[in-house]
């Protein structure tokens, strides 16, 4: 019986020395695939799309126009179309021509343009028509091109609300409003704002209160812009008691400006956009308003209306987006969501 | 399988030893053919992570060639130009067909399939150009090679992009592979650890169970030469060389034990005869004394002299009276102290009732004296060694002599501790030659007086040898004829 017991530990030893050896083998050459597998190049998952569409700014660091992209590019992901932003990681830094040939000659199912009045875009979206590649205008359009649609705000409407935020803040005393236009901007959407602006000052009792005038910011070269809007500073007794800005850059020029020239309080700035140092110039009362446009809303439009022409053939020619005015009244709900948002 | 195979008892050790190696470096060699298949599979994708490059370089080298040959034919135009053209842009196109076509997400993929329809509207150009090069149509292959050109551009930007892009990727994928490398490094080095204690603990498994009949073996070989050879036989596990070995062993063990067993039995059997011998022996030596001690056989006598006794005392006769008691205590003595030990006090008492006896008998002839050391009268002794002493001081001493007798009795220590008793006569004395003969036992029996009571010299020294177990128990000296005898006992007080 001892001697059986004694045999039977020994098999059971030998069979479990064994066992734990090849467990052990096969358990780190496991570990070790499963390292290896973790590695990128060996599951890099691609999804396909329908379809795929250009996106195209005239600058692609523009952060108005990049939450655009990214709402239209969330949205086409539901559509199972790709949006692809033109130039994007790419060594030499083309223009927005440049990068629109390079959309057609690509073949892309669709295009989707901040375009202006110039004639040399017209050209190239009558060019992409004969392609038979859709475009959208988005932010500003191009007219009188064979584009499909146009996505973006009323700048009537927006000139208008403009207005009633100057007559908000009329007092006894004239005051003078300055408007900052773009010199090089060659569509029309500057003036429409400034011609709804105007009407609404005309048309109300309050307009022997306002002196408006308009300057040109010269954006041709770099810094240009900035060198403008500092400018305007340097002559004191010119000096006006509303700045209206009608782009971002504009915008966070003046705001800059008016804190270096301490001049808070004594000059009002309405600007155009949001972004984090506009939303808290507003709260800190440095701005008195500022225009926010529903930036999701314009990507999910651009998308729907290329959809929408790609399947029908016929699309809405101007789809309206919203916009919103921040005050110093409801900049804190605009702070909370931003909060909320990098939280997520 | 291999459970049976070591169960198969007939193996020899080389086979075994064989068979241990044989497994563990089995083991070590499936573990290491498994390491060098990962490690191949691993180098094969290093290999190809730089292989997305390499098509990135061929196309744009193949484009280069393309733009190169086009305007070769355009400054040229002859027909080695233009074959050339085709050539490269065949290869191109076939290049192309490598190229991602379909829309993903992948930002390497989209740049593909840009390029690819890119080349596509290029290729078309640069035959346009050529096609019209050939149609002499000057304006329009200008045109179409401005526009080749400027797609060309293109293309070598987005080649270039992707190429630096891909390679920005592939490197990760470099370093991944490389931390995976390491990665196989712990793992192959923990492998070989595990494997490599694992493999001790069965060779030491697998050798124990070879060595271990092996130790109980020179065990049992050790046991049984320091002489324990009551130990078990081993246990015989196996048939192999060592098997063999230990039944021969145990065989041996067997052959020992019975050996031993036959060897106890003859020295049992002979110390049995030894023993019976000695007891025989014993024996013999009671009878014969018993036979001397029957000599003296007193009863009859000793029973008609208290008959004698009463009636003397019955008519008055005190004197005879007082010598038939002395008779009587004299043989009462004899028949009391005949088979066994008495005191030498008892001894003395005897002395005095015979000398009393012979005074009545040869008329008060005999004087007799005692020098008594009262302390050492009560050591025991053999019966009857005085009385024979004192009758031969009277029948060889002073019987016969002109000059009155004396006998002197005395005890005393010895020098050498002993108890001395001497019976001393003043009688006819002894020579040397006669106490030599004497002491030897050769002294003429039959010269003994016929009413000796028949315990002579020979008897009183040999029961005192007997008794007291020494050879030296009694000493004659004399200093010659005429001049007197003594007679010296030896005694040893055997309570101490």
């Amino acid at each position: 019986m001892r001697q059986y017991l004694k045999k039977r530990n020994f098999d059971v030893g030998i069979i479990g020395c064994m066992l734990f050896t090849i467990a052990a083998t096969i358990g780190c050459l496991v570990y070790f695939r499963y390292q290896v597998g973790k590695i990128p190049y060996l599951k890099a998952e691609e999804r396909e799309f329908e379809n795929h569409y250009a996106f195209i700014t005239m600058d692609n660091q523009n952060q108005f126009f990049r939450t655009v992209y990214e709402a239209a590019k969330a949205e086409g992901e539901k559509r199972n179309d790709y949006v692809e932003l033109m130039g994007d990681g790419l060594a030499v830094d083309y223009s927005r021509d440049e990068l629109m040939r390079i959309a057609i000659h690509a073949k892309v199912d669709g295009i989707i343009l901040e375009a202006d009045e110039n004639e040399r875009t017209m050209e190239l979206i009558n060019q992409a028509g004969e392609a038979s590649i859709p475009v959208i205008t988005v932010g500003s359009d191009c007219t009188g091109s064979t584009r499909q649609g146009f996505v973006g705000i009323s700048n009537y409407s927006l000139g208008q609300e403009y207005g009633r935020q100057m007559l908000a803040s009329a007092d006894e005393e004239v005051q003078r409003v300055l408007v900052l236009m773009n010199m090089n901007t060659a569509d029309s959407s500057q003036n429409i704002i400034y011609s709804g602006l105007c009407e609404m000052i005309e048309n109300s009792d309050k307009k022997d209160k306002f002196v408006i005038g308009t300057i040109a910011i010269d954006d041709s070269s770099p810094f240009g812009a900035e060198e403008s809007v500092r400018n305007i500073f340097m002559r004191e007794d010119e000096l006006p008691d509303i700045m209206i800005c009608l782009n971002e850059l504009n915008t966070n020029c003046a705001y800059q400006a008016v804190v270096d020239y301490n001049k808070v309080g004594e000059i009002k700035i309405f600007g155009y956009y949001e972004n984090d140092s506009i939303k808290d110039a507003i709260s800190k009362q440095i701005m008195t308003c500022t225009v926010s446009i529903d930036t999701e809303q314009m990507g999910e439009y651009c998308i729907q209306a290329l959809d929408e022409y790609k399947e029908t053939g016929y699309v809405n020619e101007f789809m309206q987006t919203d916009i919103v005015l921040i005050t110093e009244q409801n900049v804190g709900e605009f702070l909370k969501n931003e909060k909320k948002d990098m939280g997520e | 399988m291999r459970k049976k195979i070591w169960e198969n008892k007939t193996l020899s050790i080389q086979t075994k030893l064989i068979m241990v190696f044989f497994i563990t470096s089995l083991i070590f060699l499936s573990v290491n053919v498994f390491t060098f298949i990962d490690i191949n599979n691993l180098i094969r994708q290093i290999d190809q992570v730089y292989m997305s490059n390499v098509v990135m370089n061929e196309l744009s080298d193949a484009l280069k060639q393309v733009q190169s040959d086009m305007t070769d034919y355009l400054n040229t135009k002859n027909s080695d130009a233009i074959e050339n053209y085709y050539r490269s842009e065949q290869k191109y196109r076939v290049l192309l067909e490598r190229l991602n076509i379909r829309t993903t997400d992948a930002s390497t993929g989209l740049k593909e399939k840009n390029i690819r329809n890119l080349s596509d509207s290029y290729l078309e150009y640069t035959d346009e150009t050529v096609q019209s090069k050939r149609g002499r149509m000057i304006e329009r292959y200008r045109q179409a090679y401005d526009n080749a050109t400027e797609l060309y551009e293109y293309i070598n930007t987005y080649i270039y992009s992707l190429n630096n892009e891909q390679f920005e990727y592939n490197s990760g994928n470099y370093d991944a592979l490389l931390l995976s490398f390491r990665s196989l490094e712990f793992v192959t080095f923990f492998i070989l650890l595990i494997i490599t204690i694992a493999n001790i603990i069965l060779a030491g498994m697998f050798t124990k169970s070879i060595t271990k009949p092996l130790s109980d073996l020179a065990k049992a070989a050790n046991e049984i030469g320091s002489g324990n050879f009551d130990r078990g036989l081993i246990e015989v596990t196996s048939k192999d060389e060592i098997g063999v070995v230990a039944l021969a062993f145990n065989k041996m063990i067997i052959s020992i034990q019975e050996y031993i067993e036959k060897v106890k039995k003859s020295v049992e059997v002979e110390s049995a005869m030894k023993e019976k011998e000695l007891i025989m022996e014993t024996h013999l030596k009671d009878a014969e004394l018993r036979y001397l001690q029957a000599q003296i056989n007193p009863h009859f006598l000793f029973n008609t002299l208290n008959a004698g006794a009463q009636l003397a005392m019955m008519e008055e006769a005190d004197r005879t009276y007082e010598f038939i008691q002395n008779m009587a205590a004299f043989f009462r003595y004899r028949i009391k102290k005949n088979q066994k030990g008495t005191t030498l006090e008892d001894e003395i008492r005897l002395v005095d009732n015979y000398v009393y006896i012979l005074n009545v008998r040869f008329s008060g002839e005999i004087h007799y004296e005692k020098d008594i050391d009262e302390s050492l009268v009560h050591v025991e002794v053999p019966s009857m060694i005085l009385q024979p002493l004192v009758e031969n001081a009277i029948n060889y001493g002073v019987r016969d002599i002109e000059w009155g007798g004396l006998i002197t009795l005395r005890v005393y220590r010895g020098e050498e501790g002993s108890i001395c008793v001497s019976v001393k006569d003043n009688g006819a004395g002894m020579t040397a030659e006669r106490i030599e003969q004497v002491l030897a036992g050769n002294a003429d029996k039959n010269s003994a007086h016929s009413d000796s009571n028949g315990v002579g010299l020979d008897n009183v020294k040999s029961r005192l040898q007997m008794f007291f177990e020494t050879e030296k128990v009694l000493a004659i000296r004399s200093d010659g004829m005429n001049q007197g005898t003594e007679v010296i006992l030896y005694l040893q007080d055997m309570r101490q």
